[in-house]
């Protein structure tokens, strides 16, 4: 039997600042963020998702692979593809030769039939929010950032943004504002591989 | 169609949980008349594949939920974590317990119960050569990448704890309180430093154990003893009376098919004989303290 996929409550949405009460973010796993420590297995499938794309054909690029198909398999196991599924878009324009479509990788490889779309884009390259370390832009400043790629058509009334990896939930946010000018009937709901977690009121 | 999906929003997502609402609906059966380690656990295995929440009411759950939310928060814990059996990151190495616990709640790193953790465990009255023992084998063993485990009483749990902060590496504290609750009252702090940088583990049901007098709340700690041997892959046992606590732990490893260590200097006393009664029941008896990493690192 498979694991269900967990939602953000009362007991885990203070890790998430961005988050409100009726927002539905779900999650397959979690992980510790904390000092010095970068152990465990969750831990290790994100960085390796995360592999930058300057390691491409480097001994460990393999591990990227695997961790796509990993995720994907989890995904699949746990939900059906009856819904719309975009991918929150990567930080590096299409163009930017670290353009990282691994979201949509897991997406298509969890759900082959399915209706995954990249209905969010990302036209201009910014610092992606893990390597900057400078303020964080907020919600409507992501969503400012966003385009919709009309050409999609619109999408089922249910939609799901699917994003690696819960910090912030900032991007979840922008998606959700972007989402609801564009198609203001349609459900939005969060799905991530991972909720990050603060062992203390940090 | 479009409005079946609206209204049945997480069709497309399968079963859903909530572990907020699970550790409420956990507490909800252990605040029950009679309600013992036995009857909780026989609730599940009757259900088998049932989630807490299947076997109460919803508005029991949540209320007991938010509940136990303000009983921490009166006593000064902000945030906890939640581990629920079968809803992710519960370690599947817990079910070898004889009375499983479904529900847990946790500070600090939940990824050290990833690593390869070991029982330090014995009296709460130690001698001061079972505080050396006791700092020696922690030594020992957390500088060989073993997450020292113990359950932050007093003599040896805690000297066990310390061992392990003063070499710089993980521990894990599986107490018989709730997490904003400590036992005994001067440990607090430690405990605090451990929630920071390390993990507490809790199975204490929060809402039963500020009902209860502290007669009844003495019950937490044998029972959390079992659940610190599953989580476990060996538990030793430094120092211990005929009628020691360690030796629930004890019976508990050997339950479960983990290995149990005992000190040799156990078996020197005049005064105990459980030792004896252990090893005819396949605890290992240790001359040398460095033999524990060996048997170990038996494949």
């Amino acid at each position: 039997m498979s694991i269900p996929l967990r939602q953000v409550d009362d007991a885990s949405r203070d890790d998430h600042y961005y988050l409100e009460e009726d927002d539905p973010v779900y999650y397959l796993r979690e992980y510790t963020s904390h000092k010095g420590w970068s152990y465990g297995e969750t831990n290790q499938l994100i960085s390796n998702l995360k592999k930058s794309m300057d390691r491409a054909g480097s001994s460990d690029w393999v591990y990227k692979a695997r961790a796509i198909l990993r995720c994907a398999k989890e995904l699949s196991a746990v939900a059906q593809a009856d819904a719309t599924w975009v991918p929150i878009p990567p930080s590096k324009a299409p163009s930017d030769p670290l353009y990282d479509d691994r979201l949509s990788q897991v997406l298509r490889k969890a759900f082959p039939q399915g209706d995954v779309r990249e209905l969010v884009i990302q036209p201009v390259s910014i610092d992606a929010s893990h390597t900057t370390g400078q303020s964080k832009p907020i919600p409507s400043q992501l969503a400012a950032g966003y385009s919709i790629d009309a050409s999609l058509g619109p999408p089922k009334p249910a939609v799901v943004v699917f994003d690696d990896i819960l910090t912030t939930g900032s991007h979840f946010k922008a998606m959700q504002l972007k989402l609801a000018q564009a198609f203001p009937s349609v459900e939005v709901y969060g799905l991530v591989i991972a909720r990050r977690v603060f062992p203390d009121d940090e | 169609m479009p409005q079946e999906i609206l209204s049945l929003p997480n069709a497309f997502l399968g079963r859903t949980v909530s572990p907020f609402l699970e550790m409420g609906a956990y507490e909800a059966l252990w605040a029950e008349d009679g309600a013992t380690q036995k009857r909780v656990a026989d609730r599940f295995r009757t259900s088998p594949g049932a989630l807490p929440s299947e076997l109460v009411p919803t508005e029991d759950a949540t209320r007991y939920a938010k509940n136990v939310a303000k009983l921490h928060s009166d006593n000064g814990l902000a945030r906890f974590g939640v581990r629920v059996h079968q809803a992710g990151d519960y370690p599947a190495k817990l079910r070898d317990a004889r009375h499983p616990v479904e529900v847990l709640q946790y500070s600090g790193i939940w990824e050290l119960t990833e690593t390869r953790c070991v029982s330090v465990v014995g009296a709460r009255k130690v001698s001061a050569e079972g505080v050396r023992r006791t700092r020696k084998l922690a030594h020992l063993l957390a500088n060989n990448g073993f997450t020292v485990t113990s359950g932050l009483a007093a003599g040896v749990d805690t000297a066990a704890h310390q061992a392990a902060l003063e070499v710089g590496k993980p521990t894990i504290a599986v107490i018989g309180t709730p997490l904003s609750a400590s036992y005994p009252p001067e440990n607090a702090e430690l405990q605090q430093q451990l929630a920071l940088d390390h993990l507490v583990i809790s199975e204490v049901p929060v809402f039963r154990y500020f009902q209860q007098d502290w007669r009844a709340n003495r019950g937490w700690f044998p029972q959390r003893n079992a659940t610190m041997s599953a989580l476990t892959e060996a538990t030793i046992i430094v120092e211990a009376s005929d009628t020691s606590g360690s030796l629930i732990q004890a019976r508990a490893a050997l339950h479960q098919g983990r290995k149990l260590f005992i000190l040799n200097s156990c078996f020197e006393r005049a005064d105990i004989t459980w030792p004896e009664r252990f090893e005819k029941k396949g605890a290992i008896r240790v001359r040398r303290i460095e033999d524990v990493l060996d048997i170990l690192n038996e494949p």
